[in-house]
């Protein structure tokens, strides 16, 4: 393999455009020249981009060494020109301004000579790095930021809150803010003149640099996952589904593509080729004229479970990843080859999500080890490392010429460098309360140093000659100044911190939907590391004590509504009359549904049998029984049907709940108040009564629908709900796929068991052999590849996947605007008829051939299975003395076959079906999910991947963030419908063969 | 005139003889020739029972030649990750397998054993829990036979791959990794035995009511000696129809997920790979074999372009299926012309 060409990019170094314009258009236009011919040549729809180099803002950022957006330039791939760093002292350590510290998790960008960084809290600082990282100015803003962008004179930054900013870069004076329809992630790209962001509503807008106004919207059918990439006139996003995108500057497709898994960041483009990194740990290079895969690499055979979130660095011949096991590997830039791996000591809890920086000479890296490393761009050997002592953040770290910046978890910024530091002096003091107790943990710092303090409140610093305002904050306590002189050791500096004011906070907690009061919410207000909180009243008041300044406002509702957590601002004043609205979680208004219908059905079944025993006593001119042989039967099986619902719930509980919940320590008055006794799993004094506690919570909870919610994708909505949503696909799907297999286990078993040991019985013996042990799986791949031609020849594209959804259609001139949310279509819910009914044929179409696709591959698998279990049945049936006497008489052998036989196995047919109904339903849920259908199948077997990460339960507290119960209410769903089936059949072959009754069951 | 001079003496012997046990009047030559000729009417037991020792001979020379080594794959480093490998050729008869960088067939090779242990564990336990408590519910009835039976009706009632993953999930928190696959198929066997349990006691429902149960039972048999010397031998014949569907059911579970898995797209499906009793990734064991391979591709139809990835391994497996069907079906034809011939 050949080692990547060093000095490659670093002809394209040259000097600031902002400084020499005319010089730098020269050297654009001489590079764009060159590059033109070069670049891939875009699909006819496209503009020609002979004039679109000037216009990016891509190169000149690269060009000029500056880092002026997230992952540095425009096109993300983390390259400068111009040399970083070789040795990594500590040159200035800001420590934030305030009392407490927000993390810096978005990307710092840094340009002639000043700094800007964006907090969690949404505030904007610049620094100026010429001075030690004075601070220039801050600008609160609101919401999670996104990294800065410097556009011409101007920081554009956009905010979890859907908002666009523009500041002016020299003093931070608002320019503009324009709304978008989601949060924004990581951050925007920028031209010359427009402002491309993307958002977690799946929309990519393309807004006036100067004015602010919108210019175009496009929508790309999925939350975006991280910065639009901008190469030459072609801007890249990522989808969170894995979707990548690419659009011309004025907003149309040019092309969409899948890598096929979860994407939490900004794709790099460079060399015309674009680089995505996915969660199942691949890296894909995609072609950026027509988005065709150039390679693909996957780090999962050499470290197993890793993952990327950070975007990769690209640039001297390279692709540089950081994996979330802390694995940095450098791919061929040509083919995606391996050329060395380097492994950074893990820590728990911390991956690397930090996107490396590249220069010339050094390959940048915030690892999880809590340092800071330089690794050789040429063979991964590790340059230097410098413990930064607290966790980095998230994103890239900035690269100035010679230096290199890192934000970090505790708001503060580093700048690191080659040059030594002046002689600096240990200054040491104490950190103290006003009842002289020391404060431990509390932050210390000033220009250019920080620490923290020691177990008995101490703290040093190391500063050079010059005076200082030191600061001192801790959790708690307002922070405090003191002025320092420093020309040699200083001692004994002393800091004696007030707690934080607290005030009043009244207010009532409503229902946002209706108004009304909702009591028993409790009310956690949290700020400068206090918490304090109050239950609500009767009608909804509550009144905490709240630290001031900027706090959070959680709320944890009663059963049945949603929790909230929001910003809020506590003035010294304290605030009245706050008014709290929860959504309610929509759970079922019926609770007791399931029990009205299984009561129904088993009235109607008793109702049925009289009536129908009454009737052949009646025909056969015998007296009257109330107790027929067959209302015994039906009376007994419907005695023991909520006998086997008590073992089953049992089950569920036992495996479902309770012992995820024992595992997790959860406290079982998580699970529900009624298992709230004194037992709990903290004491293990008591578990029966807990568990008992616990079990009749689990009852009542899914016998009144209180089911809780269930997260699929991007959809958070009560199980209830989405049951409601999916059920109906999948009915649909069994309405074509159970008659379909009954009709060709029908004839086949029955042809089958008429010529035994004949060549066609033992072909099909052995095709269903080979049918029942290649894997579901398998055969649906065979069958797609056999029905590859004609789909793409009707379709234009194979329906698997999703479908009926927006990522198909998107590719297909966009969804129809008579399909709802989460792929729900109106009036019936069957989405064949409901596309019949808006005479919305190519979509009938589409869902047809992939619903009959899905049918027959499950008739393929279940008839293997069925016949298993048939066969001995249908040839005993041939041995019948009526059949005999049939052949005897000279019947034809096809009306012995059709007729005779033919209705004597259907009752034997029907006990197979109940005995193999749990077979079909597995089949079926596997096929759903194979085609990621929106049905239940996949929705039952991606609940149960959540249950392995989050344990789950009727959980009440945070009913978001656990996997819902959705998982054993389609179990338990599931058992019904088993037993219901496997009841129904047994009647029926009993009604259809009343000989049948003779025998016990 | 040497046969019927061996043959007479035999004939002339008194009655009291006879009960002196069977090798007194069948010479083993014509024990073996009488099994010869059975042997050679029911062709599908041979062929079934020749593969089976196959396998078995597989898996214990694959446990002789990696000396105990059978729990980590042999990764040749220049092929991991790769995403083009090489096919089937001299040096890797079947093919090199790219995204682990195995060589396939030492790796099928390397997966015999535990395979046919695990299986064997799994069908082996189910199959007797289900022979014993199937026919002792049909014999003793009552209370125990409608506690057997309701269980059973119960927990067929669940897809068995979908419940034995919700009871080990529950489990697998409390479990250190070697324990995984003992438990794993502990469970297995209890999620299955019903399988076998219902049929077995339908039919001991039936030979319970025979006039030689009948007899011992007037002859003064105790429960044991009925169950043991009547009932369960004669009530085994419709396990054999279930054997290949618990081998079905067992591979399926430890195929589907990883494929789930690797099928990328939606949401969280990689989460499908936790969903797995194996305690390693590089666990070697046919089904996941099979998954990987048919993951090869980045996309599902890209994977057809790498047939031998997943041709093998679903050939290795589809051949232990075939041989356990047929030698199943097999001997249930031999059990059945024995009592015939009786």
């Amino acid at each position: 393999m050949s080692r990547p060409a060093l000095g490659r990019a670093v002809t394209r170094a040259g000097p600031p455009w902002r400084a020499r314009r005319a010089t730098f258009l020269l050297l654009v236009l001489g590079l764009a020249a060159l590059a033109v011919p070069a670049m891939p040549h875009g699909p006819a729809r496209a503009p020609a981009p002979a004039l679109a180099a000037p216009i990016g803002d891509a190169g000149p950022a690269a060009l000029a060494g500056a880092w002026s957006t997230f992952h540095g330039s425009e096109n993300r791939s983390g390259y400068t020109g111009v040399a970083g760093p070789e040795r990594g002292n500590v040159l200035w350590d800001v420590a934030p301004p305030g009392a407490t510290p927000y993390p810096i998790q978005a990307g710092l960008i840094v340009d002639a000579g000043s700094l800007y960084a964006s907090n969690d809290i949404g505030t904007l600082f610049a620094f100026n790095t010429s001075d030690n990282g004075t601070l220039s100015w801050e600008r609160g803003l609101g919401g999670t930021l996104t990294a800065p962008d410097l556009v011409q004179s101007e920081i554009v930054v956009a905010s979890s809150y859907g908002t666009v900013h523009a500041l002016w870069a020299s003093n931070g004076t608002p320019r503009w803010t324009t709304p978008v329809d989601g949060g924004v992630p990581q951050g925007v790209a920028a031209s010359r003149d427009l402002v491309f962001v993307g958002t977690s509503a799946g929309s990519v807008y393309g807004i006036n640099a100067t004015t602010g106004a919108l210019s175009w919207r496009t929508p790309v059918g999925g939350p975006i996952a991280g910065a639009p990439a901008l190469e030459g006139s072609t801007l890249v996003v990522t989808r969170e589904d894995g979707g990548v995108v690419a659009l011309t500057t004025s907003g149309g497709i040019v092309w969409t593509r899948s890598v096929g898994a979860l994407v939490t960041t900004a794709p790099s483009v460079s060399d015309g080729r674009v680089f995505v990194v996915d969660g199942n740990g691949n890296v894909t290079a995609l072609g950026l004229s027509n988005g065709s895969v150039a390679w693909r690499w996957s780090s999962r055979p050499l470290s197993p479970g890793d993952s990327f979130a950070a975007t990769p660095a690209v640039g001297l011949g390279a692709v540089f990843v950081s994996s979330q096991l802390g694995v940095v590997t450098a791919l061929s830039l040509e083919n995606g080859s391996p050329l060395w791996r380097h492994t950074t000591p893990g820590y728990a809890g911390y991956p690397v999500l930090s996107s490396p920086a590249l220069a010339p000479g050094g390959l940048y890296v915030a690892s999880a080890d809590l340092n800071v490393e330089d690794l050789d761009p040429t063979d991964g050997q590790l340059l230097w490392s410098t413990p930064v002592g607290f966790v980095p953040s998230y994103p890239a770290p900035a690269l100035g010429p010679g230096v290199l910046y890192v934000g970090t978890d505790l708001g503060s910024v580093l700048a690191l460098g080659s040059r030594q530091g002046a002689l600096r002096y240990p200054v040491n003091g104490t950190v103290t309360d006003p009842n002289g107790t020391p404060l431990v943990g509390a932050l210390v710092g000033t220009v250019g140093s920080s620490s923290r303090t020691n177990g008995s409140g101490g703290f040093t610093l190391l500063l050079g000659n010059g005076s200082y305002v030191v600061t001192a904050s801790a959790l708690g306590f307002l922070s405090s100044n003191l002025s320092v002189a420093v020309a040699g050791p200083v001692a004994g500096l002393a800091f004696v911190l007030a707690p934080v004011p607290v005030v009043l906070v009244s207010g009532r907690v409503v229902n946002a939907a209706s108004g009304l009061s909702i009591a028993n919410a409790t009310v956690f207000v949290t700020g400068a590391g206090l918490t304090r909180s109050a239950v609500s009243g009767p009608d909804g008041s509550f009144e905490v004590a709240a630290p001031v300044g900027p706090d959070y406002l959680t709320v944890s509702p009663p059963r049945g509504y949603e929790g909230l957590q929001e910003h809020l601002a506590v003035p010294a004043t304290g605030l009245t009359g706050l008014e709290v609205g929860v959504t309610p979680t929509g759970e079922s208004p019926s609770p007791w549904v399931l029990v009205a219908a299984l009561a129904v059905m088993g009235l109607a079944l008793a109702v049925v049998g009289l009536w129908e025993a009454a009737r052949r006593r009646a025909l056969l001119g015998q007296p009257m029984r109330l107790f027929s042989p067959f209302a015994q039967y039906v009376a007994m099986r419907a005695l023991l049907l909520p006998g086997q619902v008590v073992v089953i719930l049992a089950i569920l509980f036992l495996f479902g709940t309770i012992l995820p919940a024992a595992f997790f320590q959860v406290d079982t008055c998580q699970i529900s108040s009624w298992a709230c006794f004194p037992g709990s799993w903290s004491d293990p004094v008591n578990p029966p009564l807990a568990f008992l506690g616990g079990f009749l919570a689990f009852v009542k909870a899914l016998f009144t629908g209180a089911w809780g919610m269930t997260s699929y994708g991007n959809l958070v909505e009560p199980a209830a709900q989405f049951l409601a949503w999916w059920l109906p696909n999948s009915i649909q799907l069994a309405l074509f796929a159970l008659p379909i297999s009954a009709l060709v286990a029908y004839a086949v078993g029955l042809y089958v068991g008429a010529h035994q040991d004949r060549p066609a019985d033992l072909g099909v013996r052995l095709a269903s052999v080979v049918g029942l042990l290649t894997p579901t799986f398998l055969l649906a791949l065979l069958f797609l590849g056999a029905f590859y031609d004609p789909f793409l020849a009707r379709t234009g594209d194979v329906p698997y996947g999703i479908l009926p959804s927006i990522s198909w259609f998107n590719e297909h001139g966009g969804i129809p605007p008579w399909v709802g949310i989460a792929d729900t279509t109106g009036p019936t819910t069957l989405p064949i008829v409901d596309g019949m009914l808006h005479g919305d044929w190519p979509f009938v179409e589409v869902v047809f051939l992939k619903t009959i696709w899905q049918a027959l591959l499950i008739a393929l698998v279940y008839v293997a299975i069925f016949l298993r279990f048939a066969r001995h049945a249908v040839a005993s049936a041939f041995r019948e003395s009526h059949i005999v006497a049939a052949r005897a008489r000279g019947v034809p052998e096809s009306t012995i076959l059709w007729r005779h036989a033919g209705r004597r196995v259907v009752p034997l047919f029907l006990l197979v079906f109940g005995l193999t109904l749990p077979i079909y339903l597995g089949t079926q849920a596997v096929v759903e999910a194979l085609a990621q259908d929106p049905g239940v199948g996949t929705l039952l077997l991606s609940q149960m991947t959540q249950v392995t990460r989050t344990g789950f339960g009727f959980h009440s507290v945070f009913p978001a963030q656990q996997a819902g119960s959705l998982y054993q209410v389609t179990i338990f769903g599931l058992v019904i419908l088993v037993l219901a089936g496997n009841l129904f059949a047994d009647i029926l072959a009993r009604y259809v063969d009343p000989r049948l009754l003779r025998a016990r069951r | 005139m040497s046969a019927p001079a061996g043959s007479g003496p035999r004939r002339a012997r008194p009655v009291e003889a006879v009960d002196e046990g069977p090798d007194a009047w069948a010479t083993s030559s014509t024990r073996l020739e009488r099994l010869r000729t059975r042997l050679a009417g029911n062709p599908q037991l041979v062929v079934g029972l020749l593969l089976l020792v196959g396998f078995l001979a597989a898996g214990v020379s694959a446990w002789l030649h990696f000396g105990g080594h059978l729990t980590g794959l042999y990764r040749i480093p220049a092929y991991e990750g790769v995403s083009a490998p090489p096919g089937p050729s001299l040096a890797h008869p079947f093919g090199v397998m790219g995204n682990l960088g195995v060589d396939e067939l030492t790796a099928l090779w390397q997966a015999t054993p535990l395979d046919l242990v695990l299986i064997g564990a799994t069908v082996g336990l189910s199959a007797s829990m289900g022979v014993l408590l199937g026919s002792y519910a049909g014999l003793a009835g009552g209370a125990v036979d409608v506690a057997i039976t309701e269980v059973s009706d119960l927990l067929v009632g669940v897809p068995p791959f979908f419940f034995v993953m919700v009871l080990f999930l529950g489990l697998e928190r409390f479990l250190r990794s070697p324990l995984y696959l003992p438990v794993f198929v502990l469970l297995f066997a209890f999620v299955l035995f019903p399988y076998h349990a219902r049929p077995v006691r339908a039919r001991a429902l039936e030979v319970a009511g025979e006039p030689y149960v009948e007899s011992a039972r007037a002859a003064g048999a105790g429960t044991r000696r009925l169950l043991f010397r009547h009932v369960l031998p004669n009530s085994t014949a419709p396990v054999l129809a279930q054997l290949p569907i618990d081998v079905y059911n067992f591979l399926f579970v430890l195929t589907v997920f990883p494929f789930l898995s690797c099928l990328g797209g939606g949401t969280g499906n990689a989460l499908f790979s936790l969903i797995t009793p194996l305690p390693s990734p590089t666990f070697p064991e046919w089904g996941f074999l099979l998954a990987q391979g048919a993951c090869a591709g980045w996309s599902p139809l890209a994977s057809l372009d790498y047939p031998w990835m997943y041709a093998f391994p679903a050939a290795v497996i589809v051949l232990f299926g075939l041989s356990v069907t047929l030698a199943a079906d097999g001997l249930e034809r031999y059990l059945a012309g024995r009592v015939a011939a009786t």
